[in-house]
């Protein structure tokens, strides 16, 4: 056991975790880093070439910075104190302050096919070719709805990719609402063009959704709804996400007020416990630009900066937010008796509807209850039924032996 | 470029990349067996699904999203037909 204490510590190494950092370190604070992916830069910034991982890079080189990769939250035995797993020790870091910073993660829906090889998120896919998966000549399908489908079409045209169709379960006066929401950024109006300049000549389909999917001896077979009509689209890979939702799960452990949009905090990002911060995704999902002014202003609360400018700059850029939480409704596909819903435990649609709460299919079918502990069935559940977790409760990830030795529990009296 | 072996077989890898990547590089879509034996894939690709999770150096369970590959990495994946 390795014993750290810091001024602040940051989980989740996206926009908002690096840039709270940069401003931290730059103040004279210690900072502890902590993320569950190899590399600095989070779902959007990793990947992105040389000059994003060199700025990465210099914050995460700082002298003053304990930079941890691939290491997880397990726990939270006092208010200031967590309980980190690294690939190689266990952890107790102390803070005067821990800023969340945790992101989003992507809602993923069940439908009858989704469990096939060659079907994942829109994220997931990206993220995936980020780490060396070739599209390149690939077919692909992008589906759902949400703000992703747009800038994952954009990186996958760009790296070679044969967009063979786009499947908007939004209507095209929807989107083109959205579109007409953004003019009050300039740059968001920019990325829209941009992002639209490389599918234009994809076929898309609004208001339609992906029903089904199979494995042929070489391909996925896709079928596409739309209205009364049904018709097959042929790819070698389909990405398929329903928008996006925070990770909420660090904030729960550590108390904070919740909803299922984000955590809760003031103005200034303070949650429930004075001493946690909350930003970026976790705060409810509005984009980089929000997140990094969000992280500017958290930093600024922290070291008495000037937080009048960031404060206003958040407050423009939740607009944003507004905008995403009511431009992209989810109606979740539908699901067959035999279709998997947890996929962890093989736990069908069929053996889930007898029950009344999660809690209760939990117990009879170990729904939520394997290897990803409820992080894409629990999102699942309570699209298709409105269940919601009872409780978080530590370990909130998945530990090894030697760190479930130590205190996971806040000690007593 | 590096070279790792997938089921004991040499494989030339971009040198950058994750587990998940070298395999899909190599042909290997399918990284675990559900519990009822279906193929599986990877997913979210960001650590949150667990289902590319595979044995690397004879360690069960890693994912390999979450996974860059080193010179000589050892990964095990079920042997069963690839789409």
């Amino acid at each position: 056991m390795t014993h750290l204490t810091v001024d602040t510590i940051i989980v989740g190494a996206g926009p908002a975790g690096l840039t709270a950092a940069h401003d931290l370190l730059h103040a004279g604070q210690t900072v502890a880093l902590i993320d569950d992916n190899p590399q600095a830069g989070g779902q959007i910034w990793r990947g992105l070439g040389d000059r994003v991982a060199q700025r990465a890079a210099a914050i995460t080189a700082h002298p003053h910075l304990h930079w941890l990769a691939n290491s997880h939250v397990v726990a939270a035995p006092t208010a200031h104190t967590l309980l980190v797993e690294t690939p190689t020790q266990v952890m107790h870091i102390t803070a005067t302050h821990i800023i969340i910073a945790t992101g989003a993660r992507e809602r993923l829906l069940p439908f009858p096919g989704w469990t096939t090889p060659g079907v994942m998120g829109i994220g997931g896919l990206q993220a995936l070719a980020k780490g060396g998966m070739p599209i390149a000549g690939k077919r692909i399908v992008l589906a759902g709805t949400g703000p992703l489908i747009w800038p994952v079409a954009h990186y996958l045209a760009n790296h070679g990719a044969i967009l063979s169709a786009i499947i908007e379960q939004q209507s095209l006066p929807g989107l083109m609402r959205f579109g007409s929401s953004l003019l009050f950024s300039l740059e968001k109006t920019c990325q829209v063009l941009t992002y639209f300049s490389a599918v234009w000549r994809t076929p898309i389909r609004f208001a339609s959704t992906v029903t089904a999917v199979h494995a042929t001896r070489d391909a996925l077979a896709v079928s596409v709804q739309t209205a009364h009509t049904t018709r097959t689209i042929t790819c070698d890979l389909l990405g398929v996400g329903y928008h996006l939702v925070p990770n909420l799960a660090l904030a729960q452990l550590l108390g904070c007020t919740t909803t299922p949009a984000g955590v809760v905090t003031d103005d200034t990002l303070h949650t429930a416990q004075p001493h946690v911060l909350a930003i970026g995704e976790s705060r409810g999902i509005a984009g980089i630009d929000c997140a990094i002014a969000e992280a500017h202003l958290a930093a600024a609360q922290i070291c008495h900066g000037d937080t009048h400018t960031w404060q206003r700059r958040v407050q423009h850029e939740r607009r944003f937010a507004r905008v995403l939480a009511t431009s992209f409704p989810v109606t979740p596909p539908p699901v067959a008796d035999d279709t998997i819903v947890c996929r962890c435990e093989d736990v069908t649609h069929a053996q889930l509807t007898p029950h009344a709460d999660w809690r209760s299919a939990k117990l009879q079918t170990r729904c939520g209850m394997g290897a990803c502990q409820g992080r894409i069935c629990g999102t699942a559940v309570a699209s298709l039924y409105g269940w919601q977790a009872d409780s978080v409760r530590p370990p909130i990830h998945n530990a090894r032996v030697d760190t479930l030795a130590h205190p996971v529990f806040p000690e007593k009296g | 470029m590096m070279t790792i072996t997938i089921n004991d077989q040499p494989f030339t890898c971009a040198s950058e990349c994750t587990v998940a990547g070298a395999l899909a590089q190599a042909g290997f879509i399918t990284t675990r067996t559900s519990v009822t034996g279906q193929p599986r894939a990877p997913l979210c690709g960001m650590g949150i699904c667990a289902e590319c999770r595979v044995t690397i150096d004879d360690i069960p369970h890693q994912l390999a999203c979450q996974t860059l590959v080193r010179a000589g990495m050892r990964i095990s994946v079920p042997l069963q037909e690839q789409p």
